[in-house]
């Protein structure tokens, strides 16, 4: 279960299908960064697709002699802009694909308009979501809720979503969500009814264990995105923003200028792929035998270029060497920058205290390490909001929670009125009255006594104790021991066995951290496979934004 | 408007709306994926077909990389129809010259032959149809000169013009040239067909006419009517049509002749009977005198016969009597000399009368009678 396995199969075919000869990719905003994250632009150019351009841009050429592959979201803008391009064709033949199912009458409306007749095919291909790692994808989109409930064109665009994962990986699912937020269940829903309406589409080989579908809500974890990560992937987005896979580094000071947008893809980048879930100080070492490896090369190439053979051998072996410097170059700075983010920032002392409000249940500690940090000047807007957040979400209800006092706290510092009104706002949205499941204080005998044998025996990583909700769903869903009151079942049967093909949705976005998590469960547990997605993928500062 | 390198997976009817969604379950890689493609075209076959119907003419309004320059207001197109009807003509005459030029002989079969009727009917409507398309050019001519169009353009039309003429002219010659084979064909059969030599009234012509005269006058006239023919076969037709009606005069010398001819054919007539009959005659006298030799050959047989049979006897005699004449020498000498010169008397006699009707015979004998020989060895002995 490999979603970008799938997408990037999905683009090959559609290049394959339009045959020899030059081609030009034809895409919408959203497709592009679908096609991007899978396929590098060198490895497109080398299929002999010479052009990218957007539908919707209106100053492209005529080229006749170029064959037009569109892939299209079936939304009206785009049925819009296809039916004034077949009108007036640009290319001399074009091949159609659109990322989901479209409807009869967009068709036929297109077929009005195609008085020239340069449609070859029209096809659909699900590949309707973004997908970033192989086990997660995502649908960026902000702002997917109102309150509590749906903003309705989200929904559409997540069921889409949805369903064009379930087609890609070929799986027809059993449906399950969570009880506690209206949200899921109404997103269960429509995603049933499409695989109702469409069960010719659904209609794959069955195996023995259906697959499964989760659907969960954001607010019912809202600590683990307010956590500063360590993992690299997750480091770098929490800090940076890994944007489809891309980071902008034209902010950093000293930067060069083609360094300024970098693209980290495991796809294409041996050593990110490596160091995708290993930890900072991984990292580090990682990245010092990268660069002793690329020092060891870089001379014994320049020393012996006398005799022709010798610089032969050089410019043969030259793009590989440049490929390996620019990895270490790119991955030197990122490193570099985000080294420089974190002492600056001091977001050390700051984890460890999230870490201590997320995981602990100390509350005295707690409060005084918080204040103590509070008071440090170094520290950033974003970071002390983020740290009321979490002692509001931890100690809500707590006796003497002294939530009032760090309000006032953050006042002093001089946070704005906006950030401070999150505070309140994110109390609503994960606070507990909200919450299904209790989050930090354990329920369950074997839950407490986890805990306290953890807190016994302290923890390997004061930074990565953390382990998001999620894991503890999973986990019991793994072992057949997901509650059915708190997460029924949508529809009348119900897996007997225990699941072995599990797509987990989380409305609201998922984190790279839990991307991690499902990566870690994905290599413990062989039998079973899960993919994780999101409506968007959170770091601290979207989240806060999206409140 | 169709772009020749499109793959085409159209297979349905165009009219066929309410086409069912086909979709492909499971395509033959590891992708999910519908092909809608059938039913896309089937929408753009439904519009053709229903733009068609209600006459919207579509706006080909696509810029080309080479940008095609309308024809003039029509111009080109009418020229080219009209090389095309020429063209027809030329073929049409050319598939059915074999028919038309042909002899027509007795042996060829009905099928290939052309009727006169048919050849006419070729010869009219060509003959319309050349004067169409003359015609056509003509009005062409007057348009082109009409327009204002820049002198070169007038230059050309003009040209194309008087290329259309010379190659339908060209075609007329093929036709007029059939046409001379056909009629040149037709005039040499209706002059053998007539006994006399055509006359035009020109020519005076004694009533009594000679021989001579006739047949200077018919190797004139077989002149006239080559020149004729070879000047203007179409006139020429039409006056030998009118030829057929002939004058008086020419009527009596025509009579007389036949009178003449006729008498000529009844002498001849009685000759032959005569002839016939002496031929009969003599057939009949060969029969007889065949009959006659045969009889005389079985009488000269049965003469020889005898003859054979009467010198056996003789001989027989002689011996007999040469044994009693030595018998009755010893008696008498005189009874067997008397009987002895009686024999010899009678044997002379007897050999004499043979050779009397020998001679007699000598005539009608030929050599190679050896019953003869025999008694001349008789004699000779």
């Amino acid at each position: 279960m490999n979603v970008t396995l799938a997408v990037k199969q999905y683009v090959s075919k559609m290049i394959e299908n339009s045959g020899p000869g030059m081609k030009v990719l034809l895409m919408d905003k959203e497709t592009t960064s679908i096609v991007s994250v899978v396929y590098t632009q060198s490895e497109i150019l080398q299929k002999e697709v010479y052009l990218f351009e957007r539908i919707d841009s209106q100053s492209r050429d005529n080229m006749k002699h170029l064959k037009a592959i569109c892939f299209l979201r079936p939304t009206k803008e785009n049925v819009e802009h296809l039916i004034q391009e077949l009108r007036r064709p640009k290319y001399s033949v074009y091949f159609i694909y659109f990322s989901n199912v479209i409807s009869k009458s967009e068709i036929k409306a297109l077929a009005e308009a195609d008085e020239q007749e340069v449609v070859a095919e029209v096809q659909e291909f699900y590949g309707d979501f973004i997908a970033v790692n192989p086990h997660l994808f995502s649908l960026n989109l902000q702002g997917v809720a109102r309150g509590r409930s749906w903003e309705p064109s989200m929904l559409a665009r997540c069921t889409q979503g949805l369903t064009s994962v379930l087609l890609a990986l070929k799986k027809c699912p059993m449906i399950r969500y969570q009880l506690s937020s209206d949200m899921s269940k109404r997103l269960a829903e429509s995603v049933k009814q499409i695989i109702t309406k469409e069960y010719e589409l659904f209609d794959f080989r069955k195996t023995e264990v259906p697959p499964l579908l989760l659907i969960l809500d954001r607010s019912d974890d809202a600590i683990t995105p307010l956590l500063n990560q360590w993992t690299y992937q997750a480091m770098v987005h929490e800090l940076l923003g890994l944007n489809n896979n891309r980071i902008d580094l034209s902010r950093v000071p000293g930067i060069s200028k083609d360094l300024k947008e970098v693209v980290l893809s495991a796809e294409n980048d041996e050593f990110y792929a490596n160091n995708l879930y290993l930890n900072f100080g991984e990292i580090g070492t990682n990245i010092k035998n990268l660069m002793e490896d690329f020092q060891k090369k870089k001379p014994k190439e320049q020393q012996k270029l006398e005799s022709i053979t010798d610089m032969k051998a050089f410019v043969d072996n030259y793009p590989q060497f440049k490929k390996m410097s620019g990895t270490v170059s790119k991955h030197v700075t990122v490193v570099g920058e985000l080294s420089r983010l974190v002492s600056e920032r001091q977001l050390m002392e700051v984890s460890e205290v999230e870490q201590e409000l997320s995981c602990q249940n100390d509350h005295s500690n707690a409060q005084q390490s918080l204040r103590r940090l509070l008071q440090s000047p170094r520290l950033s807007e974003l970071d002390a909001v983020r740290l009321v957040m979490l002692y509001a979400l931890r100690y809500e209800r707590h006796s003497s929670s002294v939530l009032p006092g760090l309000m006032e706290e953050l006042s002093r510092r001089g946070v704005s009125e906006r950030h401070r009104g999150m505070v309140k706002s994110m109390l609503e949205y994960g606070g507990k009255r909200v919450r299904g499941s209790d989050l930090v204080t354990p329920t369950d005998a074997v839950a407490k006594t986890k805990q306290f044998f953890k807190g016994l025996k302290g923890v390997e990583n004061v930074y990565t104790q953390h382990q998001p909700l999620i894991h503890d769903t999973l986990d019991q869903l793994i072992k057949g021991r997901l509650k059915d009151s708190q997460f029924p079942y949508l529809g009348a049967s119900s897996l007997r066995d225990r699941p072995q093909d599990i797509v987990v949705f989380l409305i609201g976005g998922a984190t790279y951290e839990e991307a991690l998590t499902v990566y870690n469960l994905n290599r413990s547990t062989p039998g079973v496979r899960i993919v994780l997605g999101g409506s968007s993928i959170h770091n601290t500062r979207r989240n806060v934004m999206c409140w | 408007m169709e772009n020749p390198q499109r793959r085409r997976t159209m297979t349905s009817s165009p009219g066929d709306v309410s086409l069912c969604l086909q979709r492909a379950l499971r395509c033959s890689c590891t992708v999910m994926a519908v092909d809608i493609t059938l039913l896309f075209k089937a929408s753009v076959k439904t519009v053709k077909t229903r733009n068609k119907a209600i006459g919207i003419s579509v706006d080909s309004t696509k810029d080309e990389i080479f940008k095609r320059i309308r024809p003039k207001s029509g111009f080109s197109p009418k020229a080219k129809e009209v090389i095309s009807n020429i063209t027809k003509l030329k073929d049409f005459l050319l598939q059915h010259r074999k028919d038309y030029v042909s002899a027509g002989s007795l042996i060829s079969s009905d099928s290939t032959r052309m009727t006169e009727n048919e050849r006419d009917q070729i010869d009219q409507d060509a003959q319309i149809f050349m004067r169409t398309c003359s015609e056509a050019i003509r009005q062409l001519r007057n348009e082109a000169e009409k327009q204002v169009t820049s002198a070169q353009v007038k230059e050309h039309r003009g040209a194309v013009l008087d290329l259309i003429e010379m190659y339908l002219r060209g075609v007329c010659k093929l036709y007029s040239e059939q046409r001379a084979i056909r009629v040149k064909r037709m005039v040499d059969k209706k002059r053998l067909s007539r006994l006399a030599p055509e006359h035009r009234s020109k020519v005076e012509k004694p009533p009594a006419v000679e021989p001579k005269e006739e047949k200077t006058v018919r190797e004139e006239s077989p002149e006239k009517s080559m020149s004729e023919v070879l000047d203007n076969p179409v006139s020429l037709w039409e006056e030998s049509r009118v030829e057929d009606e002939l004058s008086p005069e020419e009527i009596q010398m025509f009579e007389q002749e036949n009178q003449r001819l006729v008498s000529e054919m009844n002498s001849l007539v009685d000759e032959v009977r005569q002839i016939e009959g002496k031929v009969v005659e003599i057939s009949r006298l060969q029969e007889i005198f065949a009959e006659k030799v045969l009889q005389q050959e079985t009488e000269i047989d049965g003469i020889h016969q005898l003859v054979v049979g009467a010198t056996e006897n003789v001989k027989e005699r002689q011996m007999r009597i040469y044994e009693r004449q030595s018998k009755t020498t010893r008696a008498s000498g005189y009874g067997s000399c008397s009987s002895w010169s009686c024999a010899l008397s009678l044997s002379f006699s007897w050999t004499g009368t043979t050779a009397n009707t020998t001679s007699q015979h000598g005539l009608y004998l030929t050599g190679n009678r050896p019953g003869l020989a025999h008694i001349g060895y008789l004699r000779e002995r």
